[in-house]
């Protein structure tokens, strides 16, 4: 149990308030980024190039709401050395179990702490192209670019036309897709003790942070309510970060799949007794001053918390940052 | 004694009657139903106690729902509709055109890059009066602009006023999807900003009907003090100055109403196409060309038009369809299906 200063607890981001946290946050980020250093020794070294990964592709369709498997195979012909990332959650993958000479440039986003966890690591080490400069990520030369499904299909055809590999990875989001994904990364590029490392990293201190939590009667209703007033569902990482602490997120408890907008008659009417909002997004002195939202039981009880966005966007193994994170806001003082 | 009623039976006060009469349903439906169930009896109570009709006792979460919640928005909503209907008429008497729009000469565009701006600087999230705000001064601003460019010598021409809005229509739109692609890097700021130009009556406040109040208010008045003028400069210009007309003093008034009316709406409401150019259109086609009459029973049009989309969006579709989409879709199939229709009848003017 710890203490950990953040804004989260506080309406203006420069007070800082004491949260207590299951897991010591700095702790929890080292072990889930050094991974690389921890299985370094163990790695297999009679490895034959080129290798055969048959792996379950998993496609989200958020028109209908369901889930798309398909077996598939690739081969990789040798062991890639020149890798590029283009998501957020791929780079923070890769530079948990991939040595980081073999990382050659890193997305824009990826050096933006407002959405990635090593933004600071990214800046330092570089190069950093933006997401559409195409042109760039061939000028690297890479032999293997890690896609992912909102990648883009003319930056596919460019890769193509270039002739350089690359790897649609597909779905990411919940705990389990993320663990799948790192483990498929780890054969990908040749590292899977490593990533093997990491996904026991993260089922170790997921239990971890499930022991140190509270027994209650019932669960914690948590609401995610971000910008135009939408709310995240079921197929979310918010959804996955409740169910790790064991708390109930109220949009997939209503029903929503993906992502809706509500009106805040409907936000009283399912009541929450938690609600998140972006940090900076002035959405809580919106909320506290809403004559409607007055009655619910968030706005009674002043619970109404400020988490950086960069925590409700994850989709790697920093997951787990963010639900040590909500762990501490929804059980406060209750370790 | 024997009354003649004939008086009353005109096209114009039976149109009005049912117009007042879905007014009326449509407000109901409204107030009425929403995600938090609430008794009618209630309802009537808490509305006549809140309008200090009544002094017993009301539930205070279903009285705050109602009048914080649903009659901003129902009130919101009549007022858009009040004002881009008679920005329409406006647009259209002033340009002689039954196609005109305040869309034409570039307002709309304006309102939407400034309120796109408020969103996407963050002025919108840290105070509840800063989009309509920038909205409004965006539309003027670019009616400024417009008639600037459509002026030399004292003299303002219509088709320069038309090609410039044009032009200004694009370089305004290409100035908001810049902004929109700069927004969308933060994936929320993008979003809100999309959501926003599909047109939204989520959540409105008193605050919004106080700024859309004041706008309607204030270019209908003056609109109204001008309309005989309108009138007749919808004739031609030579005959509106010899009847006396100030022709350049009027339009100038006239499209800064417009301007005021649209800007007043989008800054509430978002983007909400086709009510300007459609309410007109079956009004006119209805009773006739005369202001006095029409920019009435055309906001009054608009308000039942806007009512039910946003009824049909928030009550039975249920889906994330805007406002502004709804409109859209309804509206322009029936415009198309007019135009069809009275291809001769639209060449009256």
């Amino acid at each position: 149990m710890v203490w950990w200063a953040v804004s989260v607890f506080s309406a203006h981001a420069v007070e800082k308030s004491p949260v207590i946290l299951p897991l010591d946050m700095d702790g929890l980020k080292t072990e889930l980024t050094m991974v690389r250093g921890m299985a370094r020794g163990k790695e297999k070294s009679d490895r034959v190039w080129p290798v055969k990964v048959t792996y379950e592709h998993e496609t989200y369709d958020f028109r209908d709401n369901v889930f798309h498997r398909e077996m598939k195979t690739v081969e990789i012909e040798k062991k890639p050395s020149r890798i590029i990332p283009h998501a957020v959650g791929v780079a923070e993958i890769l530079w948990a179990i991939c040595p980081r000479e073999r990382i050659v440039a890193f997305n824009e986003f990826s050096a933006d702490p407002e959405f990635c966890f090593i933004a600071d690591a990214v800046k330092k080490r570089g190069p950093v192209f933006k997401s559409k400069q195409t042109e760039l990520v061939i000028g690297f030369q890479p032999d293997l670019v890690f896609m992912v499904f909102y990648s883009g299909s003319a930056f596919r055809e460019k890769l193509n036309q270039a002739k350089i590999p690359y790897f649609d990875l597909g779905y990411f989001g919940t705990i389990g897709s993320i663990k799948k994904q790192i483990l498929l990364i780890g054969k990908i590029i040749g590292e899977e003790e490593n990533a093997e490392e990491l996904v026991k990293t993260i089922n170790r201190s997921m239990s971890k942070i499930q022991k140190m939590l509270p027994v209650l009667d019932s669960p914690k209703r948590v609401l995610y309510y971000d910008e135009g007033g939408y709310i995240p569902g079921k197929i979310s990482n918010f959804n996955s970060i409740c169910d790790i602490i064991g708390a109930v997120n109220v949009g997939g408890e209503q029903g929503v799949k993906s992502w809706t907008q509500v009106d805040n008659e409907t936000l009283l009417s399912w009541n929450p007794d938690i609600i998140i909002v972006p940090t900076g997004s002035g959405l809580k002195d919106q909320l506290m001053a809403d004559k409607v939202l007055s009655y619910s039981n968030a706005v009674k009880h002043n619970k109404i918390y400020e988490i950086p966005g960069v925590y409700l966007r994850v989709d790697s193994q920093f997951i787990l940052l963010s639900a040590n994170l909500l762990a501490g806001i929804v059980y406060e003082n209750e370790f | 004694m024997k009354m003649n009623f004939k008086f009353f039976i005109t096209k114009e006060s039976i149109l009005t009657g049912i117009l007042l009469i879905l007014l009326v349903l449509g407000a109901f439906l409204t107030v009425a139903y929403g995600s938090w169930p609430i008794e009618k009896s209630h309802l009537f109570k808490i509305i006549l106690m809140k309008l200090k009709l009544f002094t017993g006792v009301v539930n205070e979460v279903e009285a705050t729902i109602i009048w914080d919640g649903r009659m901003p928005r129902l009130i919101v909503g009549g007022l858009v509709g009040i004002s881009l209907a008679t920005a329409g008429c406006i647009m259209q008497g002033i340009f002689k055109n039954p196609m005109a729009s305040p869309g034409v000469i570039g307002v709309s565009s304006g309102a939407a890059l400034g309120a796109v701006l408020a969103i996407y600087m963050g002025l919108a999230a840290r105070s509840l009066i800063a989009l309509p705000i920038c909205a409004i001064l965006a539309s003027l601003m670019t009616l400024v602009l417009v008639y600037t460019i459509a002026t030399s010598r004292g003299h303002t021409s219509i088709p320069i006023l038309l090609l410039a809005g044009i032009a200004l229509n694009l370089v305004v739109g290409a100035m908001t999807s810049f902004v929109i692609t700069l927004g969308t890097r933060e994936f929320d700021v993008g979003r809100v900003i999309i959501t926003w130009l599909m047109g939204d009556l989520n959540n409105r406040s008193w605050e919004h009907v106080y700024i859309v109040l004041s706008t309607t208010l204030l270019a209908i008045g003056g609109t109204l003090f001008f309309v005989k003028d309108l009138n007749i400069l919808m004739i031609d210009e030579e005959t509106a100055a010899n009847l006396g007309v100030n022709i350049r003093f009027t339009r100038n008034a006239l499209l800064f109403f417009s301007s005021l009316l649209t800007g007043g709406a989008i800054a509430v409401s978002g983007v909400i196409g086709f009510v300007g150019l459609i309410a007109p259109h079956i009004v006119r086609g209805l009773i006739g060309t005369d202001n006095r009459k029409l920019i009435p029973i055309a906001g009054l049009l608009g308000a039942v038009f806007i009512i039910y989309a946003d009824l049909l969006v928030r009550l039975i579709v249920r889906v994330d369809l805007k406002i502004g989409i709804l409109t859209s879709l309804m509206g322009g199939p029936f415009f198309l299906y007019l135009l069809i229709k009275h291809r001769k009848q639209f060449e009256y003017m």
